[in-house]
């Protein structure tokens, strides 16, 4: 099991830690971890495309979270811009995840006056777990594979 | 504060709120919406979304709440739009407790 796997786990574990009466901490650090699973799952495989082992942890450091939602949203608004194809629906499917959760990871961890409840934070980390499966799912594609790149890189080159 | 390009974008949002509603009931109740600032500073839509106490079970829940999201990009036209999607969720049972006006 990966890293992101764990954290994918402990994000669900969270939500669900008190039975009843559930701790704004947990459901905070539920949804904050759902948002970390799925950068980590991202970056992972960005860096594990990298040859040189030792170097793929110093690689991942680079990664820029607003880069990477911009990224993202650019992603999701160019399938809609192309006709929702349905070949790329499981991609635009991460790539939305991604942009929601962490807008919904700085409301988890800054925005002290709003309240997290069970169905809520449950509903994020499900957003999380759903953005797995369709990762997983085209993670060997060209699409997904450019994706990856333009992840990491500082601006689109022109081609 | 909405500024007057968001709130010209009202009834395109209602008319897709309509839909999804309709389309993704009796799992989603209602739907209510805020637009307002994200953490960057850019307008977007802020989703409410009241889920039955059956689609709020772990299973039913991991299956509905992707399709609100899709459902709800795919009816939105978001190149149109120029914002961006962000959706909370509570059961029937959480708001009966709470009985917050802002999820009526």
């Amino acid at each position: 099991m990966t890293f992101a796997d764990d954290l994918l786990k402990q994000a669900y574990f969270l939500a669900n830690k008190e039975r009843a009466n559930p701790k704004q901490a947990s459901l905070r650090r539920a949804v904050s971890t759902a948002y970390y699973a799925l950068f980590h799952l991202l970056i992972g495989e960005a860096v594990g495309n990298w040859s040189v082992a030792r170097q793929r942890s110093i690689l991942a450091r680079t990664f820029d979270h607003g880069k990477m939602r911009a990224v993202c949203q650019n992603h999701v608004t160019e399938f809609f811009k192309g006709g929702a194809p349905a070949a790329g629906l499981q991609l635009q499917n991460v790539a939305h995840a991604f942009d929601i959760l962490q807008q919904q990871r700085h409301k988890a961890d800054y925005d002290n006056g709003f309240v997290w409840l069970r169905i809520n934070a449950i509903g994020q980390v499900d957003i999380a777990s759903t953005a797995f499966t369709d990762w997983r799912a085209v993670r060997g594609t060209d699409a997904a594979q450019d994706y990856l790149l333009a992840l990491f890189l500082p601006r689109t080159p022109r081609i | 504060m909405i500024v007057p390009t968001e709130l010209a974008k009202q009834p395109q949002i209602n008319a897709a709120v309509t839909e999804v509603v309709s389309q993704l009931s009796p799992s989603v109740r209602r739907i209510r919406y805020d637009i307002e600032q994200d953490w960057t500073g850019q307008w977007a839509i802020f989703f409410r979304v009241l889920l039955s106490d059956d689609a709020s079970k772990p299973g039913n829940l991991r299956q509905i709440v992707p399709r609100i999201i899709w459902t709800m990009s795919e009816r939105l036209n978001l190149p149109d739009l120029g914002m961006f999607p962000y959706f909370n969720f509570r059961s029937e049972t959480e708001q009966a407790l709470l009985r917050d006006p802002a999820w009526t």
